[in-house]
């Protein structure tokens, strides 16, 4: 009987014949992308997830690198209703399906598999390979809530190889710096991060950022998204983007409204990580910024960081210590009007007060 | 009476140490907890792993002795065991010491704080259909 990581790299052999088969029936149509200093050449066989995948990430959209390398993972994409092939027959069994998307046993040798039951999408990187390939049935079923944080999965293995973390946060910032919007959903860093892209700070994330140089002396955050996901009450709050909602109605799963926020207004692609805010909802005319302590800020970080992304969660909780130590954080108490807190994260950007 | 050892579960928990406290997260329940002061000098106890009477006699040479200190630790110990942040364990292979992260307050019955509220972020084995390569979705609805 094979190993795990035996049957898992004749997994990734049998995929690789599968992507070949969809990709010689329905044709190959390429983007690039830039993302965290990486670059994603994103080979799709046929049309049908291009509009699924590509938007999300087209603030990062390259033509080719300036400097000719080939890119440093190649991520190749297909459904099988549209070009006819589907995923080898699957190699786990049920029990291996793990609750953050994980194929537990399927992380040796250099591989990483995912599969979301919710939506069927499989996953799996070769790190070796520099490849990675994404499945689903029918493209059609693909949930709008994943075309707003789309091949994540890929994305993280990729980074944890290369040092880098998603965390779960809104960030917000200019080219001085960043500042990092962290707390569980409900908690105001969707709305008080958008309200305040509408001044001089930008945004670079509402849901995830990903984050690097955790054990350096300067920490940076970098964009991954351009979409933002957005309750009633947030959109209320922030009426110049009802128009631009892609998903009236709002069938997903959490019922948040979806704007591809990126194809609007300008972003911020990276910048050094100067502040972590946590935003507590009150009713007072005035907003109060507190110092936090480390504990605090990892205590409104880390827990749901690791339970809505797959990796390695001891070292993710390991990294994310290391930046509380290192970088100040502060409970913004935010009052009516979100858009006054842009003059408080502006002077934790600039380190000015 | 029985004196178990008792440490903390190897499986499915991650957990550090930030200025004298404890974060704890259950990857199965989505529960995470914060153990500060005299609960995460015990929590502490228990990554190195040891007996009930050990703990309170490191307790009692660090808060000094106290009424129903032991029972105090005893109790929390049980709690965590019954939350399934620690085990009994056959023995203990490290020499526990005297040494502990943060500066000694002064003596309060340890707690454990408990927030569930994060409990939705795991996704639940949904309902699903196999496909003839042995693919399962989930069914709508």
């Amino acid at each position: 009987m094979p190993s795990r990581a035996d049957s898992t790299a004749e997994f990734f052999r049998a995929i690789k014949g599968q992507f070949s088969a969809a990709s010689n029936a329905a044709g190959i149509v390429d983007h690039a992308v830039k993302v965290g200093g990486q670059i994603f050449r994103l080979e799709f066989a046929g049309p049908a997830l291009v509009d699924r995948i590509v938007p999300a990430l087209s603030h990062h959209l390259i033509t080719a690198d300036p400097n000719g390398n080939s890119p440093d993972l190649t991520i190749r994409i297909w459904d099988a209703a549209s070009t006819g092939i589907g995923a080898p027959a699957m190699p786990w069994n049920h029990d291996q399906f793990a609750s953050r998307r994980e194929v537990s046993g399927t992380n040796g040798g250099g591989y990483r598999a995912a599969y979301d039951l919710y939506c069927g999408v499989l996953s799996i990187v070769s790190i070796k390979d520099n490849c990675a390939y994404w499945w689903i049935g029918d493209s059609e079923k693909l949930p709008l809530y994943e075309s707003a944080a789309p091949l994540r999965e890929i994305l993280q293995a990729w980074f944890d190889h290369k040092g880098g973390i998603f965390v779960h946060a809104a960030a917000i910032g200019n080219e001085d710096g960043a500042v990092l919007l962290v707390g569980k959903g409900g908690s105001g860093k969707t709305t008080t991060a958008i309200a305040c892209a509408d001044t001089d700070l930008r945004l670079l994330g509402e849901d995830y950022c990903l984050v690097t140089g955790f054990g350096q002396p300067q920490a940076h955050a970098h964009s991954l998204y351009c979409s933002a996901k957005l309750t009633d009450h947030s959109l209320d709050l922030l009426p110049h983007l009802k128009p631009l909602v892609i998903n009236d109605d709002r069938k997903d799963r959490d019922g948040k409204a979806i704007v591809m926020f990126g194809q609007h207004f300008p972003m911020l692609s990276h910048a050094p990580v100067k502040a972590i805010v946590l935003p507590t909802r009150t009713d007072s005319d005035r907003m109060k910024l507190i110092a936090a302590s480390p504990t605090d800020a990892l205590m409104a970080l880390a827990p749901s960081t690791i339970l809505q992304l797959s990796g390695q969660a001891q070292s993710a909780l390991g990294h994310m210590k290391q930046l509380v130590e290192k970088i100040p954080a502060y409970r913004l108490e935010l009052g009516k009007r979100p858009r006054d807190a842009a003059e408080h994260l502006r002077r934790l950007v600039t380190g000015r007060s | 009476m029985t004196d178990p050892v008792f440490r903390i579960n190897p499986e499915g928990l991650v957990h550090d140490s930030i200025g004298g406290e404890a974060i704890v997260l259950s990857m199965s329940s989505g529960t995470y907890y914060n153990l500060s002061g005299t609960a995460a000098d015990i929590w502490g106890l228990l990554a190195k792993g040891g007996r009930l009477s050990q703990f309170h006699a490191l307790l009692e040479s660090r808060y000094g002795a106290q009424p129903k200190m032991a029972d105090d630790v005893q109790n929390f110990v049980q709690t965590l065991e019954d939350d399934g942040l620690v085990i009994r364990a056959e023995d203990s292979s490290e020499e526990l010491s005297g040494k502990f992260d943060a500066a000694a307050q002064s003596w309060a019955p340890p707690e454990l704080t408990a927030y569930e509220d994060l409990q939705d972020l795991l996704t639940i084995d949904p309902i699903h259909d196999v496909d003839d390569s042995g693919w399962p979705n989930a069914k709508p609805g």
